[in-house]
C-alpha cells in the first residue's frame, strides 16, 4: 500500500499522468476537430447542391402544383429521384396535402427539419448520422408559399467517410499515446535513478556534511548535482564562520560581562518593572546583594520624591518617546539613605523582549565638591562686589577730581594764551627774534593745552553720559559729519565715498561723536597726500555689523597697533601731524559703552582701516 | 328513477354542444382554398390576384391556399366537386355551379364582359357579312367569349353550325395571332386585348376592328355551399371592401373590371341563357 502510495506520489508517475492527459486533450481535439471540418464540408457541399436544385425544382413544380396538374409533377420528381444520393422526393400543398412522392421514403425517420448546413452537420454528427437525411423547402410563387417540397438524402457515405476519419484518428491517437508513455517510463527511469541518487547522497549532507556523488551528465540533474556540491561547500563555509563568529560572541560576551562587573558605574536592567539584571556596583552602592536587587523593582531603588519621575520617563522610553536620557536622581539604600545619582537610561531588548538598562553613576562626592565650589564662588563674588564698589568709588573720585582739575585749569590757561596773543599781536615788535620765538611756544603750548582739556574733557563726559540707545541712520549720520569737515577746512579736497543705506543701533551723540573723531582722524592724516581718499561703509565679518573708515593717508606701524587706542598715545610727531592723542581713546571708549570691539589695520605710507561694532 | 336518464341526455348534450362548437372553431381556422379560373398561366395568375388575396387574408384573418387548374374543363370538375370553399370563376361557369346548388355567386365586377371581332389590318374584310364562309380563331371552346362570338355570328347566319370553320386556341392571345400569321380570317377576344398587342408591339394598324360581341356579366366570386351564411357574408363584405382602400383601387384599376359588387339577378338569368350550349360542350 505504501509503495503504491509512493508511485502515485512519484515524479515520474505525475509526469507521465500529465502527459497522457495533455495527449489524450490534444489529440481529442484534433480528432474531434478533423471529424467537424470534414462533417463541414460535406454539409456545405450537400446543402449547395440542394440550394442549387431549389430554384430549378421550384420553378418546375410551381406552376403544376398550383394547377394540381399530378402528370406533370409526376414526370419532373421522377427526372430527379434517385439521383445525386436523393432516395425520396415528395410534395406537399399548401394545406400539408402529401400531393405526390416518389422514390423509397425511410419510415423510421419522423423529424422533418427546416434546410440549413447547421441541421446537416448535427444530423451527420449525431448517432443517427447512417439514415437518410430529411430536408424540407418551401415552393414558393410570386412570394406566396403554394406548398413544399421533402427530400431525402442518403448520408450514409458520407458518415461512413466521417466514422473512418474517426477510427483512424483515434487508431493513430492510441498509438501515439502508448509510445508517449513507453519512452516517458524510459526517461522516467533513468531521470528518477538519478534523482534517488542525489535524494540519498542530500540525506547523508547534514550528518557528514559531504556531498559524494558524482553524476556527469549535462542535463538538469547533472546541474541539480553540481548545485548540490556548491550548497554543501557554502554550507561547510558557513558553519566555519558561524564557528568563528560564535567564538568572537563568546569572547564580546565575556569582556562584556568582564566590563559590566568591574564597571565603576551601577548597571541595572528592567523588563515589566522588575530588575533582571544588576551589577555587583549596584548592589554594593545600595547596600544590597546582586541575587537581592535581582528581584527589586523601581519603587524599591528610587527615592520616593523621584519615583514619579523617573517611572513616567522608565514608561515613556518603552513606547519610544524619546524622554530625556541623562539625568540626575535620588535613589534610595537598603538602610533608607538618599544617594544622588546620575543616570542614563535607552532601551534595550532581553531575550527578544523590549527593556530598559540604565547606567547608574554615585555623584555623592561630585554633589558634596559643588556645594563646596558654591560656597566659595559665593565668597568669590562677595569679594569682586566688594571691590567693583571701591573701584566704582575711586573712579568717580577720580573722574570729579580730573573735571574740576581740568575745569579749573581751563580758566589759568585762558589768561596765558590770551596774554601771550597780546603779546605776539601788539609787543612783538620789542621783542628780539629769540623773544618772539619764546612767546611764539608759550602761546603754542597754552593752545595745545587747551585742546588737551577740551579732549580730556569730552573723554570724561563720554564716560559719565546716560545711553540712549535707538536706531541710527548711519549714512545720514556720516555725510552730515562729513559736510562738517568740509566746512572746517574748505580748502581740502577729499574724495569721499559713503556707503548708502547703513543702519546702526546705539546712542546717536556718542555715535556721531566717534564718527566724527574718526573722520577728522582720516582728514587729517591723508592732508599730505596728493589725491586723499576717504571712504565709509560697513560690513560683516563672523555675522555682526562692521562699520570701518578707510584712507590712503600716512598709515602706521602696525607693531604699534596696540598702543593706538591708549589715551595721550601718539605715533606721529606733532611736527607731522597736530593733535592730543585723545581722539581714538575717546572712541574706544564709545564702542566699549555700545560693548562693540574697535581694531585696525594699517600699512604705513599707505593708508589705514579703522573697524568696529556696535555691540 | 325517472330523474337519471334525463340526467345522462343533459350531459351527453352539453358534451355534444362542446365537441361541435370545438370542430366549427377548429374549422374556421382551416385555410380557405381559393380556386382561380385558369385565363392566365399560373405564374400570371398568382402575380395578377395576389393584392387581393392579400387584402383577404388581411380581412379574413385566415391562411388563403390558391388553387388552379390545367384547363377550364378541370376548373368545373372540380368545381363540381366543391374542392375549392371559394372561387374566382367566367359568368357561365358560376352559372353552371349555381345551378348544381354546390355554389353561391356572392359578389360580381361591375363592368360587362364582351368581345372584340377583329381582322388582320392588312385584310380588306371590313363588314361582318364579308367573312362568310372564313375561317373565325377563338379562345378555349368553354370561353364565354367564345360562346358570345360564336352567338354573334351565329345570329348574322355566317356560321351554321359547321363547326369545321372555327378555330379554337388556349388564350385569347393566340386567337388574335392567328389573325395575323393568316391561319384565320377574323377573331374575336376579350375587349381591348388586340388594341394591347397593337401598343406593347408598337405596331398601330395590326388590327382592324368590324364589330364586337354582345356584353356579359363579369368574372364571379363563388362561395362554397360548404361555408356558412356567415361565412359568405363575411367573405363578400371583405371582397367588396376591396373598392375602398387604396391598394384595392389601385389593383381594381389595373385590373380594369370596375369595382366588385354584389351579383345582380338578372346576371343569373342572362347568363343562364348560355348553359345549354356549355353543358354540351362539356359533354364532349
Amino acid at each position: 500500500m505504501t509503495r503504491l502510495k509512493i508511485l502515485f506520489n512519484s515524479l515520474r508517475f505525475k509526469l507521465v499522468m500529465a502527459t497522457v492527459v495533455v495527449e489524450i486533450t490534444m489529440l481529442t481535439i484534433l480528432v474531434w476537430n478533423s471529424s467537424r471540418l470534414i462533417n463541414k464540408n460535406l454539409a456545405l457541399q450537400t446543402v449547395g447542391h440542394l440550394q442549387e436544385m431549389q430554384p430549378l425544382l421550384n420553378a418546375s413544380i410551381a406552376g403544376p402544383l398550383l394547377q394540381e396538374d399530378y402528370a406533370r409533377l409526376a414526370e419532373v420528381l421522377e427526372q430527379v429521384v434517385n439521383k445525386e444520393n436523393l432516395r425520396y422526393i415528395a410534395v406537399r400543398d399548401a394545406t400539408d396535402r402529401l400531393f405526390i412522392e416518389r422514390g423509397t421514403r425511410y419510415q423510421k425517420q419522423s423529424a422533418v427539419v427546416s434546410g440549413s448546413k447547421r441541421t446537416l452537420e448535427q444530423h451527420l454528427l449525431s448517432s443517427s448520422g447512417d439514415q437518410p437525411y430529411t430536408f424540407s423547402m418551401p415552393i414558393k410563387m410570386q412570394g406566396r408559399t403554394i406548398g413544399r417540397i421533402i427530400f431525402q438524402y442518403e448520408t450514409r457515405l458520407i458518415s461512413s467517410a466521417i466514422r473512418q476519419v474517426r477510427q483512424q484518428g483515434i487508431t493513430v491517437a492510441t498509438l501515439e499515446i502508448v509510445f508517449s508513455v513507453l519512452l516517458l517510463l524510459l526517461i522516467g527511469a533513468t531521470l528518477t535513478r538519478h534523482l534517488r541518487e542525489l535524494t540519498n547522497a542530500v540525506k547523508l549532507i547534514p550528518e557528514t556534511r559531504k556531498f559524494s556523488l558524482d553524476i556527469h551528465s549535462n542535463d538538469e540533474v547533472g546541474d541539480l548535482c553540481s548545485a548540490f556540491r556548491q550548497m554543501t561547500m557554502e554550507l561547510n563555509l558557513r558553519d566555519r564562520e558561524r564557528e568563528e563568529l560564535l567564538k568572537e560572541l563568546s569572547e564580546r560576551e565575556q569582556n562584556l560581562r568582564t566590563l559590566t562587573e568591574n564597571a565603576h558605574d551601577g548597571i541595572l536592567v528592567n523588563l515589566d518593572g522588575r530588575h533582571v539584571f544588576a551589577n555587583r556596583y549596584i548592589a554594593d552602592m545600595l547596600g544590597y546583594t546582586v541575587d537581592e536587587i535581582r528581584n527589586t523593582g523601581i519603587d524599591d531603588l528610587v527615592h520616593p520624591d523621584e519615583r514619579r519621575k523617573v517611572l513616567d520617563r522608565f514608561k515613556a522610553r518603552m513606547n519610544d518617546k524619546n524622554p530625556q536620557n541623562h539625568y540626575e536622581t535620588l535613589f534610595v539604600s537598603k538602610n533608607g539613605d538618599a544617594v544622588p545619582v546620575e543616570i542614563t537610561a535607552a532601551k534595550t531588548l532581553w531575550h527578544g523582549r523590549p527593556a530598559g538598562m540604565v547606567i547608574v553613576r554615585d555623584i555623592t562626592r561630585r554633589k558634596e565638591f559643588e556645594k563646596q565650589l558654591q560656597a566659595h564662588q559665593e565668597h568669590l563674588e562677595e569679594l569682586v562686589r566688594n571691590r567693583t564698589r571701591e573701584l566704582e568709588q575711586t573712579n568717580k573720585e577720580l573722574e570729579a577730581f580730573s573735571y574740576s582739575v581740568s575745569h579749573d585749569l581751563r580758566a589759568p590757561l585762558r589768561g596765558i594764551g590770551g596774554f601771550s596773543q597780546l603779546l605776539i599781536d601788539e609787543y612783538t615788535h620789542q621783542l628780539d627774534s629769540e623773544g618772539q620765538d619764546y612767546l611764539n611756544r608759550v602761546h603754542a603750548a597754552a593752545i595745545h593745552m587747551s585742546r588737551l582739556i577740551d579732549d580730556l574733557l569730552q573723554l570724561s563726559k563720554i564716560t559719565k553720559l546716560e545711553m540712549r540707545v535707538k536706531p541710527i541712520d548711519m549714512s545720514a549720520l556720516v555725510e552730515a559729519v562729513v559736510a562738517r569737515q568740509r566746512d572746517k577746512e574748505p580748502q581740502r579736497e577729499v574724495e569721499v565715498r559713503i556707503q548708502p543705506g547703513m543702519q546702526a543701533q546705539g546712542d546717536p551723540n556718542l555715535v556721531e561723536i566717534a564718527m566724527h573723531n574718526l573722520v577728522e582722524n582720516a582728514w587729517k592724516y591723508t592732508q599730505h597726500v596728493e589725491h586723499a581718499k576717504v571712504e565709509i561703509g560697513c560690513t560683516t565679518e563672523d555675522g555682526v555689523a562692521t562699520f570701518f573708515v578707510r584712507d590712503n593717508g600716512a598709515g602706521f606701524d602696525m607693531d604699534y597697533a596696540e598702543k593706538l587706542f591708549g589715551p595721550f598715545q601718539r605715533l606721529h610727531t606733532q611736527q607731522e601731524f597736530e593733535g592730543t592723542g585723545i581722539g581714538l581713546a575717546t572712541v574706544a571708549r564709545i564702542v566699549q559703552r555700545h560693548h562693540g570691539r574697535i581694531w585696525a589695520r594699517a600699512e604705513k605710507n599707505k593708508g589705514a582701516v579703522f573697524y568696529f561694532t556696535l555691540g | 328513477m325517472c330523474r337519471l336518464p334525463l340526467l345522462l341526455f343533459a350531459v351527453f348534450h352539453w358534451y355534444s354542444g362542446i365537441a361541435a362548437g370545438t370542430v366549427a372553431g377548429a374549422a374556421e381556422k382551416k385555410p380557405l382554398v381559393f380556386g382561380l379560373l385558369p385565363y392566365l398561366s399560373p405564374n400570371l395568375l398568382i402575380r395578377t390576384w395576389n393584392p387581393l388575396l392579400d387584402h383577404l387574408e388581411k380581412k379574413l384573418h385566415r391562411k388563403i391556399v390558391v388553387k388552379t387548374a390545367p384547363d377550364f374543363k378541370t376548373f368545373i370538375a372540380r368545381t363540381r366537386k366543391q374542392r375549392y370553399d371559394l372561387v374566382l370563376t367566367a359568368p357561365h361557369f358560376a352559372a353552371l355551379a349555381h345551378s348544381q346548388r354546390r355554389y353561391t355567386i356572392i359578389c360580381s365586377f361591375s363592368n360587362t364582359l364582351y368581345g372584340d371581332i377583329v381582322v388582320a389590318g392588312t385584310s380588306s374584310y371590313s363588314r361582318i357579312e364579308d367573312l362568310r364562309g372564313k375561317t373565325l380563331a377563338v379562345p378555349d371552346y368553354l370561353a364565354i367569349i367564345t360562346l358570345l362570338g360564336e352567338k354573334k355570328f351565329r345570329q348574322r347566319g355566317i356560321i351554321t353550325g359547321v363547326i369545321g370553320r372555327i378555330r379554337y386556341n388556349r388564350s385569347h392571345n393566340n386567337a388574335l395571332v392567328s389573325v395575323i400569321e393568316g391561319k384565320a380570317d377574323v377573331a374575336v377576344a376579350v375587349a381591348g386585348l388586340a388594341k394591347k398587342i397593337e401598343r406593347t408591339s408598337a405596331r398601330p394598324g395590326l388590327f382592324r376592328y368590324i364589330g364586337r360581341t354582345e356584353s356579359s356579366p363579369h368574372i364571379m366570386f363563388m362561395a362554397s355551399n360548404t361555408l356558412s351564411a356567415d361565412q359568405k357574408k363575411q367573405i363578400a363584405r371583405a371582397l367588396i371592401s376591396l373598392n375602398s382602400s387604396a391598394d384595392g383601387r389601385r389593383f381594381l384599376a389595373r385590373l380594369g373590371w370596375g369595382e366588385i359588387r354584389h351579383p345582380d339577378a338578372d346576371d343569373i338569368e342572362y347568363i343562364a341563357r348560355f348553359l345549354p350550349l356549355l353543358k354540351q360542350r362539356l359533354r364532349r
